[in-house]
């Protein structure tokens, strides 16, 4: 964990396009990579910051500003001249804090900070518009070299709605595509359930800190999802959540995914302003159609009329990311379906399901043989029927008779 | 004069006993048998007349008449002879009536006077035991059978002059003439169920068909083998009885006094201390399967009773055969029915068949199957869909390479096999006291439920696995015995995933050719 850039991002005032800006500014001025100009602002002499922050902000300060926090809301107000000043001062006086004190904070909530240059930072979200600065990180992050799909909705769903959640919860979960959302009420929070009961990957961003359940009714699924894949939050632990933090963060949720699913939604809704994040963003919209006289699929119709994919089962949403995802990504890193749900798989499953790959048809002697030579120890006669069971619930293999397996392409 | 002289007989597998009363009268010289008797049971007096001249004891010029009570049993297919020469003995006051009390008689006569061997001794002589007989006078070849049985003397003679002989011994003195027989019961189990001729060990790989026999063993499911020609099927059944529980001495009595009734006890053994491993060829009638006969006879499903029946080549036996088993093995017992009566056998066997996926027994190698989709589809139903409902483990043999025969691995032995098996026994035992269970595969539906609890994520793969393959509501609860068989193994009270997701790699595939074909 960058200790600087924690600390860098916890700099009272401090929003993440003023910390971009005065990064790219410094990138320039110096030539060197992202990662040391934490704790370069950190460590440069006062001279030298004050310059910094005089040629970011001097001529023309405030681009991006507007409204980012409370204190961006001031230097909005303040003269436009004044912004490098109230930067510069903002930065010395958080430097009188100690080294390593927020990054040690973090780390006793089992927090990890990844910052803008963390190698681990999601890809997808360094080419959205207004990026964090980082990410505060509990389990894993969505690895984005694989298609993801956010999953949104309503959260006083209908009785169809938490339905559609949970069948198109599981079935991405089943597909091995993993999923992010919000973990709210509703939509949000059923279909992670489902995906994380089924086994699959799933990925919640929070308005609040990540070491905050909220809402606290779901804390069943925050330990899921640690166990499953992340919980993820733009804010330092300890953020309550508040109403004001949330757009934000649906843009987080829309920036991690290929595609956007819309589950129920009414006509004017919070889930709208993730789609319109998404669309900023570039991602595909996809949404499940309801009666036209139902007030929770108003949103989701209008949606389609207005030309988001109409997806009638999750094989629509698979079809179509695993479509997104090789434009996105060029045809040498596509997945099939196959590949892409063994992702997921664990040892010894997964060796045995590479072994699948070798010939048409596997009986259980060939499985075992070449499970022994591969991985240099033997699996048990009653595990192997075990392992293969659970290949062919995930759909990856099938019986062709009985102990006979093969790939299913 | 008159005598009435006891012995046995059994009828069906049930054993009872029978009087025999034999009366002396002057008169026009006869000999007469009464007491609803066949053809067979009469030639007796042929074969008495004869043996008791030849052994010094001729029957003079007089009217002799011989009944046998119950009289409304018919007796058919047994032997009366030794009973019927000791009552005619007594009757012509050669042997004391006092010295008949409580001893009860058996056997087959030579002309010589020798004393032959005869059926259902073990039934005989256990029933004899329950009605007040303190001695039983025996053939000498099967007093061991007889001895057995505690509480009762057993005599072991060879021939009637000897019977004579010890009769008119006064009581003190027969023990030192005739020493009773013995047999140490004990002993006899100490030593059962080491056959080294057959052991897991001397199969190498198989390790998941190995696996299965484990589990079937363990909870007494049928099994079905699937595999080409050649990849030890055969080998594997042979072995099956060697990890299955020795037999208890109650169960052994049981089963041995079927073998008893059937002639079938091999000479010399007293009681069955091997698990019975019966493996018809295919050929078999529907009688000599499920037993029958005029006089009906135990058919290899009551022989292989507390065992395993071994039916290889499965199709073979045809649609006929395989649907006499359906009744057998869903009651556990047969019910013949003549005009003399139903006979009811019990079936409490273990089937393990075995069979090739195809005609040609290569199926699905592409390169050496050469079947066509419909030869495939008219081998594989000749096995009924109702045969296929009680078959609870389903596992395939796969063909092993040289490799694993070369490799010449420490395989694990019988002895270790049985050791988790009998544990997984012993946790049975103390699930279904109380119940007419023994096993988890006699489960009903209302013992599954109660005793195959899942746990929240067993439960979740249960769901997954029913959307994912579809299965029917039957294979629900076989699954569900069989992944109860397993966590016994485990030696777990509750079913977890792991156990579940094993059991249905066990289940049994019917459209899963015609699946791959389509």
């Amino acid at each position: 964990m960058d200790i600087y850039a924690c600390w860098l991002s916890q700099v009272r005032g401090l929003g993440k396009a003023t910390i971009l800006a005065l990064r790219e500014e410094w990138m320039t001025r110096t030539g060197r990579e992202g990662r040391d100009f934490a704790e370069d602002i950190r460590k440069m002499s006062e001279s030298e910051l004050r310059e910094l922050c005089a040629c970011t902000f001097g001529k023309d300060a405030g681009g991006g500003e507007e409204a980012e926090t409370a204190a961006g809301r001031i230097s909005a107000a303040d003269e436009k001249d004044g912004k490098s000043g109230k930067v510069y001062a903002m930065l010395m006086s958080a430097r009188k804090e100690k080294e390593g004190e927020a990054a040690a904070l973090a780390e006793a909530a089992d927090v990890r900070f990844l910052s803008f240059d963390d190698p681990e930072f999601p890809d997808r979200l360094r080419s959205i518009p207004r990026p964090p600065y980082g990410l505060y990180v509990r389990g894993r992050v969505p690895d984005s070299s694989r298609p993801t799909c956010a999953v949104i909705g309503a959260r006083m769903a209908s009785a169809y709605g938490r339905e559609q959640a949970r069948a198109f919860g599981k079935a991405l979960a089943d597909a091995g595509i993993p999923t992010v959302s919000g973990m709210a009420r509703g939509v949000d929070g059923i279909a992670q359930r489902a995906a994380t009961e089924a086994g699959g990957c799933s990925y919640a961003v929070l308005g609040c800190g990540a070491d905050i359940c909220y809402p606290q009714e779901n804390a069943d699924l925050y330990i899921g999802l640690l166990r499953h894949g992340g919980i993820l939050s733009e804010y330092p632990p300890g953020t309550k959540a508040e109403a004001r933090l949330f757009p934000d963060r649906n843009r987080i949720i829309s920036g991690l995914s290929d595609t956007v699913l819309v589950i129920e939604a009414r006509e004017r809704s919070g889930t709208l302003i993730t789609v319109d994040a998404a669309l900023e963003q570039g991602r595909e919209i996809a949404a499940v159609p309801g009666r036209v006289s139902d007030a929770l699929s108003c949103g989701c119709n209008r949606l389609i009329r207005q030309g988001a994919a109409i997806a009638t089962c999750p094989d629509d949403v698979i079809e179509m990311l695993l479509g997104v995802h090789r434009r996105s990504q060029g045809e040498d890193r596509t997945y099939t379906r196959g590949e892409l749900a063994a992702a997921d798989l664990q040892e010894p499953e997964r060796t045995l399901y590479e072994i699948t790959g070798e010939k048409d048809f596997c009986d259980t002697q060939y499985l075992l043989d070449r499970f022994e030579e591969k991985r240099g120890h033997a699996l048990r006669g009653a595990d192997i029927l075990r392992f293969m069971t659970m290949l062919t619930v995930k759909g990856l293999v099938g019986e062709a008779g009985t102990g006979i397996y093969s790939r299913i392409l | 004069m008159f005598s009435s002289i006891t012995t046995g007989a059994v009828f069906g597998i049930e054993s009872f006993l029978m009087q025999v009363e034999t009366d002396i009268t002057d008169g026009l010289p006869s000999f007469s048998m009464v007491g609803f008797l066949s053809g067979e049971v009469k030639e007796a007096g042929e074969r008495v007349r004869v043996a008791l001249r030849n052994a010094g004891a001729a029957v003079p010029n007089v009217r002799i008449t011989v009944n046998f009570s119950p009289a409304d049993i018919q007796k058919r297919g047994m032997v009366v002879d030794l009973p019927v020469a000791v009552g005619i003995l007594a009757a012509m006051d050669i042997l004391p009536q006092h010295s008949l009390r409580g001893i009860l008689f058996a056997g087959e006569l030579g002309l010589n006077g020798e004393v032959k061997p005869v059926r259902g001794v073990l039934p005989i002589v256990r029933k004899a035991a329950g009605s007040g007989i303190t001695t039983c006078v025996l053939p000498f070849a099967n007093a061991g059978e007889g001895a057995v049985i505690p509480n009762v003397k057993v005599v072991g003679i060879r021939s009637l002059r000897q019977v004579i002989r010890y009769l008119l011994e006064p009581e003190e003195g027969r023990d030192r003439l005739i020493e009773p027989s013995h047999v140490d019961i004990d002993a006899l189990f100490r030593d059962a169920g080491r056959d080294s001729r057959f052991d897991f060990a001397d199969i190498h790989g198989q390790d998941s068909a190995k696996r299965a026999l484990e589990v079937a063993a363990a909870g007494f499911h049928n099994t079905l083998l699937i595999g080409p020609p050649g990849s030890g099927k055969s080998m594997l059944a042979k072995r099956m009885a060697g990890i299955m529980p020795p037999f208890t001495p109650e169960e052994s009595m049981e089963v041995s006094s079927i073998y008893s009734v059937a002639g079938l006890l091999p000479p010399g053994q007293a009681l069955l201390t091997q698990r019975p491993l019966l493996s018809p060829h295919h050929s078999i009638t529907r009688t000599a399967l499920a037993g029958g006969g005029v006089v009906p006879t135990p058919g290899v499903i009551t022989l292989a009773d507390r065992g395993v029946l071994f039916l290889d080549e499965l199709p073979e036996f045809g649609r006929e055969n395989l649907n006499l088993l359906r009744q057998p093995l869903e009651e556990r017992e047969i019910r013949i029915s003549r005009i003399s009566g139903t006979f009811v056998y019990p079936a409490r066997c273990l089937v393990l068949a075995a069979m090739n996926p195809c005609p040609c027994g290569y199926y699905p190698d592409p390169q050496k199957c050469r079947c066509t989709q419909a030869e495939i589809d008219r081998y594989q139903s000749r096995i009924s869909g109702p045969i296929l409902d009680r078959i609870d483990l389903c596992a395939e043999t796969p063909r092993v390479n040289a490799d694993a025969l070369l490799r010449g691995r420490e395989e694990e032995h019988s002895a270790a096999v049985r050791e988790r098996v009998m544990k997984a026994r012993g946790m049975q035992e103390e699930r279904f006291r109380g119940t007419n269970f023994r096993y988890n595969s006699e489960m009903d539906a209302a013992a599954v439920e109660k005793y195959c609890p899942l746990g929240k994520e067993a439960a979740r793969l249960m769901r997954d696995v029913f959307e994912k393959l579809q299965l029917s509501a039957r294979a629900y609860h076989r699954t569900l015995k069989t992944a109860r068989t397993i966590a016994d193994l485990e030696g777990t009270d509750r079913i977890t995933e792991d156990d579940l997701a094993e059991a249905f790699g066990y289940r049994v595939n019917e459209h899963s050719l015609r699946k791959a074909g389509a």
